[in-house]
């Protein structure tokens, strides 16, 4: 079982102690020009391969989705609670609060737990996370909606695709399978050591507040994550990619939207620092119950 | 290869990917070239050499075999570059373009999309022989400095020697490193095809005309050079197809970024991007040929 655990973990927490090593080195890591690359073509390109590779149906991918956002749900009206209690802006403290990193950290993970079926799965989990992130994230941030960022997403495209392909049945031409493949091996290797430079920059500040929430945010995503899974009776790779996923910790483009909009960026950069380092801590318990043969 | 739709499965990935490396910095988009390729080649290449020698497998005879014929290859490129510019009566400084390809963009593409999984790995290893040259001899020559720390300086260098030491083990690797490896590894031909896309949206092509001449004596010398060490040395299928292939690549990108500060910079960017443009134009026919 350890040497299973080892196996998932080993390149995650390599290729982000090469980011790090990298950033801390004071060479460029140009995280930025290739994020918007990534964001545009690669991630799109990941996409399709993997949605069409496994024949993830139309079907399937609500009813992952679905699971998600009920986890969510969960974890989520714990964090508006507990800011509530604490007398914290939901403006600020919300959004890393509820949308997590199943891109950089969370692909990787569910690929290398569960294989392609396990990443199929992820990526549906990955759009909805990422749809709400942009949209419902943002909303609270900028304090008003705008539906151009799912109308103007390359990804949501490529997923619409890559399902009404399914569900037509066609097989798509191998030139655009090859490349979409190709350029789809991106995204995973290079948001993992940019994960690792990203928190290589950010730094923690009000510590006890800081680490208090991102306990609560990492404890309460496993739980949501553990308890809708046996609420829906989910077993194998449904349940741990499910539970993986809303393990996740805060995502890095939070603090980018919170900078953005002037909402105490600094706080947001601590939760997702915090949130990373913890969920680097706890991924191999994660693991431990959801692996075959881990704990029920 | 000659069906069209299997022609289009091996062809349209490099089209493509150098497609969006052009329209990327026509949009005025951003690409750090010496980042990225830091990262290809520094992180990917090393990893891919590693992963895809193992994913193969091929054995430690093959994997000499195809380092031996590279290197003569690259010599043979050298050699008739020394000879074609002694007789135009031209600089010898005009070798290193002449004899270093870039073997991690187009060839490598069309070695996996058309042999999978062997053609991956011979070319992997054709990578690793290109990039050590690259990275020692065409590192000095760039900056016409040839003591130890600049021959030997290039963590590309030592990256990829290492890989292929590494691979040489008898032995399975543990699963984490083969995991680990083929990931960053995937990052190597995309990235480069891409690079090469934002290399011809940037060229200086006003000023190009001189290029012209290097970057088809790249792909001429390439080729001969390629057939005569493939025919030498009596291979065929995948390994007659890579060495051929990677030898008539067109200009490396490391050329190009190591000469960037250079006061002549333009000059390895337009042979760059000229040869580049002129690899797109044979590869078809190449591959039609070969595959």
């Amino acid at each position: 079982m350890l040497a299973e655990i080892a196996t998932v973990l080993a390149p995650l927490f390599l290729c982000a102690g090469i980011g790090f090593a990298w950033a801390r080195s004071g060479r460029i890591f140009d995280a930025a020009n290739m994020g918007d690359l990534i964001a545009i073509v690669g991630l799109p390109c990941l996409t399709y391969a993997t949605l069409t590779k496994l024949a993830v149906e139309p079907a399937t991918f609500v009813r992952v989705a679905g699971y998600y956002l009920v986890s969510l749900a969960a974890f989520g009206a714990v964090g508006i609670a507990a800011l509530r209690a604490a007398g914290l802006e939901l403006r600020t403290y919300l959004p890393p609060m509820m949308f997590s990193n199943t891109g950089n950290m969370g692909l990787p993970v569910c690929l290398f737990a569960f294989g392609e079926v396990g990443l199929a799965l992820a990526v549906c989990i990955y759009l909805t996370n990422a749809v709400l992130n942009y949209v419902v994230g943002v909303a609270i941030f900028a304090g008003h909606l705008s539906l151009r960022s799912i109308t103007h997403n390359v990804l949501v495209w490529s997923a619409a695709a890559a399902l009404a392909t399914v569900a037509a049945g066609i097989e798509p031409p191998r030139w655009l399978i090859n490349t979409a493949v190709l350029v789809g091996a991106v995204p995973i290797p290079f948001m993992v050591v940019a994960l690792g430079a990203a928190v290589a920059r950010l730094e923690i500040s009000d510590l006890p507040r800081t680490f208090a929430l991102s306990v609560l945010r990492q404890a309460t995503g496993f739980l949501a994550g553990w308890g809708t899974a046996s609420l829906f009776g989910l077993e194998g790779v449904e349940r741990g990619i499910l539970i993986l996923m809303s393990s996740m910790p805060a995502a890095v483009v939070n603090y980018l939207f919170a900078l953005r909009h002037g909402r105490n960026p600094e706080q947001v950069a601590s939760m997702v620092m915090a949130t990373t380092l913890l969920s680097y801590a706890m991924l191999p318990f994660v693991l431990l119950v959801v692996l075959p043969g881990g704990a029920p | 290869m000659n069906r069209l739709p299997d022609l289009l499965a091996v062809l349209a990935p490099v089209y493509l990917c150098v497609a969006v490396g052009y329209f990327w910095a026509r949009a005025g988009r951003g690409f750090d070239l010496a980042f990225v390729t830091a990262f290809a080649y520094v992180l990917g290449a090393p990893s891919l050499v590693f992963s895809a020698i193992h994913r193969a497998p091929l054995d430690a005879g093959e994997v000499a075999g195809m380092a031996g014929a590279a290197f003569l290859a690259l010599g043979a490129c050298a050699a008739l570059g020394v000879g074609g510019l002694a007789l135009a009566r031209r600089n010898l400084a005009g070798v290193p373009p002449l004899a270093l390809p870039c073997a991690g963009a187009m060839g490598l593409s069309v070695a996996r999309d058309a042999f999978g999984a062997e053609g991956l790995a011979l070319g992997a290893v054709f990578l690793a022989v290109a990039l050590f040259a690259q990275s020692t001899l065409g590192r000095a020559a760039a900056a016409a400095r040839w003591d130890a720390a600049t021959l030997a300086g290039s963590p590309i260098a030592w990256g990829v020697l290492a890989a292929l030491a590494l691979a040489a083990l008898p032995g399975t690797p543990p699963r984490w490193a083969l995991n680990t490896t083929w990931l960053l590894g995937g990052t190597v031909v995309p990235v480069a095809l891409i690079a090469q896309g934002v290399v011809l949206a940037r060229a200086p092509w006003r000023e190009s005309l001189a290029a012209w001449p290097i970057a088809l004596g790249r792909v001429g010398i390439g080729l001969a050079a390629g057939l005569a060490v493939a025919a030498a040395l009596g291979l065929d299928g995948a390994a007659r197809a890579v060495v051929v292939l990677e030898t008539a690549m067109p200009v490396a990108l490391l050329w190009a970024l190591y000469r960037e500060r250079a006061a002549d910079s333009d000059g390895a960017l337009a042979e760059t991007a000229a040869s580049i443009v002129l690899g797109l134009i044979v590869l078809p026919g190449l591959v039609v040929w070969l595959v």
